[in-house]
């Protein structure tokens, strides 16, 4: 008995904060600011599609002794509320990442389903900025420290090492990648305001007529328009998409079709948070450079 | 005045009175029917209501209203604790269909197959079996998902042969679920509902139910249920498989096939489906050819419309 007692309260010392994120970037700053004090699992992989992720009772198994749940918020992770329900976990911390966020594209007026698939709340893709990066880390510490006071401190720490990081990453990615600044784009689906605000792009056109309704025949015409007026060099579309439209697009027009990581592990090379912006601007100079 | 309509003046009144900032989320979900034997039908239209009670309760409503003079019918109104009881227990308080079996969870309008199952309807009713009552649910402390859950209600299954005099039940079932990948997995679920005078005359069920759905683009469902009586002559017994694939987004083709054993005769009916999904989760077109064991041919098609959360498919 005095065996299994000292075994308990060894294993409660060197227990890991266990951490469940809604998508692999939240997991991915999580895992960077809890370093070996935390266990990270993701539940929506990268190459999966976060607005619509099937819930499977395995995901309430590994919420089920979670101490924190990282949501994405803004309406677009609404499954995972049914996932933290199934695990029974009384006592698991919900943090919104998006809590300290500034929200874009903010719905003013009525919200329907005419519009197609609006977020009521803003555009919920914000870890797109890396800016909001910091913010996503800042709320995570803070989450952190709250479960397990003992290792604050290294919490900050490493919260002011990723911030470092990041802002110089950030620097040098503005600086190099300046030529992107001005340049029209259209992408797939509205993933990208906070990407395409950071970085000076002008996005000029959506493949999707609405948020989430495949194209029709009439908007992908108006597109083909859009692109030979105003000389729209690329289309930009998540992994998980079907290129059918913008391949019509790329046939009739030549524009290129370029897939950009929209979350870690999306794409090879995509496979952290800072790497995920380094592979997205290449891609997307790489292409204007030519 | 009968409980179905105080749990309806008493949703109706929570729903008035606690128009919040926090409203619950609400689906309207119609259809209109069309075969050559029944002419332009409509199954009516289902209102669900759901939403948080406070941090741990969920509250689900869900109400009926049927073409023609029916009046407005509860289909579920219960309260569900799922977090914060000990031992990890669930609650579940209140009119519901409870888990025993698959098809007796699904609601109408997302049937690949349009028409309830004969089998489905032999064991459990038209409207599939709910009852007021309670469940009371644990996981298992299995490597796996398996829960287990008893239930204790006011009303057995209203079959159309009438396998129950009426009285109250008792069920349990034990679900498993297993992931087969990343995009696919496997539930098998085992079943029995009972009057709860008497274990003599039992509805034993098992399902089994296979998923793949790598991406929003395809997907497809195989599921396979089996329903037998005991504690009578010539037991009856029943059962269905469908399988349904989803192809690029929109086109979905699929498969029946349904039978029931009874007094010695065995009635099976088979078909072919297909289906149509213009905007994704909103609505859908289906269209069905059976031909039963008698070899009369019959087709009929659906188009189901859903306004708010809740999907008309199962994709």
């Amino acid at each position: 008995m005095k065996k299994f007692i000292v075994l308990f309260l060894v294993n409660s010392l060197f227990a890991k904060v266990n951490i469940v994120a809604s998508i692999t970037d939240l997991a991915d700053i999580a895992a960077t600011i809890g370093g070996k004090e935390v266990k990270v699992t993701a539940i929506a992989k990268g190459t999966q599609n976060p607005h619509y992720v099937e819930v499977l009772p395995s995901y309430m198994l590994k919420v089920r002794r979670a101490d924190i749940y990282l949501k994405v918020g803004m309406e677009l992770d609404l499954w995972s509320q049914q996932i933290i329900d199934g695990s029974r976990n009384g006592r698991v911390r919900i943090v919104d990442c998006s809590q300290n966020i500034k929200r874009l594209e903010v719905p003013t007026g009525k919200v329907d389903a005419s519009q197609g698939d609006i977020h009521r709340l803003g555009n919920p893709h914000y870890w797109l900025d890396p800016e909001n990066g910091v913010i996503i880390a800042e709320t995570i510490t803070e989450a952190l420290s709250a479960v397990d006071p003992k290792h604050q401190e290294l919490y900050q720490t490493n919260l002011e090492a990723f911030r470092r990081e990041l802002e110089s990453r950030l620097r040098r990615w503005q600086e190099e990648y300046a030529d992107l600044q001005g340049k029209n784009i259209i992408f797939y689906h509205n993933s990208w305001p906070y990407f395409a605000q950071r970085f000076g792009l002008k996005t000029v056109g959506f493949v999707e007529d609405k948020p989430g309704i495949p194209p029709t025949p009439a908007h992908l015409n108006d597109l083909m328009e859009v692109i030979r007026q105003q000389g729209v060099r690329i289309v930009a579309m998540e992994p998980y998409f079907s290129d059918r439209a913008p391949e019509f697009l790329r046939e009739k027009t030549g524009i290129r079709v370029v897939k950009l990581a929209q979350s870690v592990g999306a794409l090879p090379g995509a496979d952290s948070y800072l790497d995920l912006f380094e592979l997205n601007l290449k891609t997307l100079q790489s292409i204007w450079g030519e | 005045m009968s409980i179905k309509h105080l749990y309806c003046a008493a949703f109706l009144l929570g729903g008035l009175t606690a128009q919040t900032t926090v409203n619950p989320d609400v689906t309207a979900i119609g259809d209109l029917l069309y075969g050559p034997d029944t002419g332009w039908t409509t199954s009516g239209v289902e209102l669900a209501l759901q939403g948080y009670v406070n941090p741990y309760a969920y509250a689900t409503a869900i109400l009926h209203k049927p073409d023609g003079e029916t009046p407005v019918d509860l289909e579920e109104g219960f309260l569900s604790i799922d977090r914060g009881l000990p031992l990890g227990l669930g609650l579940k308080l209140g009119r519901f269909r409870p888990d025993v079996g698959h098809v007796n969870r699904e609601h109408e309008h997302t049937y690949a197959y349009i028409d309830p199952l004969e089998s489905a309807v032999t064991f459990l009713g038209e409207e599939m079996w709910s009852g007021n009552g309670l469940a009371v649910n644990a996981l298992l402390p299995l490597p796996w998902y398996s829960q287990l859950e008893m239930n204790v209600l006011s009303a057995l299954p209203e079959t159309p042969d009438s396998l129950f005099a009426p009285g109250g039940a008792l069920a349990w079932s034990w679900r498993q679920f297993w992931d087969l990948g990343l995009y696919s997995h496997l539930e098998w679920g085992l079943g029995d509902i009972a009057p709860s005078g008497s274990a003599s005359n039992s509805v034993w069920n098992t399902y089994l139910k296979f998923k793949w759905k790598p991406d929003s683009y395809r997907a497809a469902i195989l599921q396979a249920e089996g329903f037998a009586l005991t504690g009578r002559k010539n037991r009856p017994a029943g059962g269905y498989v469908w399988g349904d694939l989803r192809i690029r987004k929109v086109w979905s083709v699929g498969f029946v096939v349904d039978g029931v054993w009874q007094e010695k005769d065995l009635h099976v009916r088979a078909g072919v489906m297909a289906g149509f999904s213009p905007v994704e989760e909103t609505t859908v077109f289906r269209w069905i050819l059976l031909q039963d064991s008698t070899h009369q041919w019959s087709w009929k098609t659906q188009v189901v419309w859903s306004l708010g959360p809740h999907k008309p498919h199962q994709f």
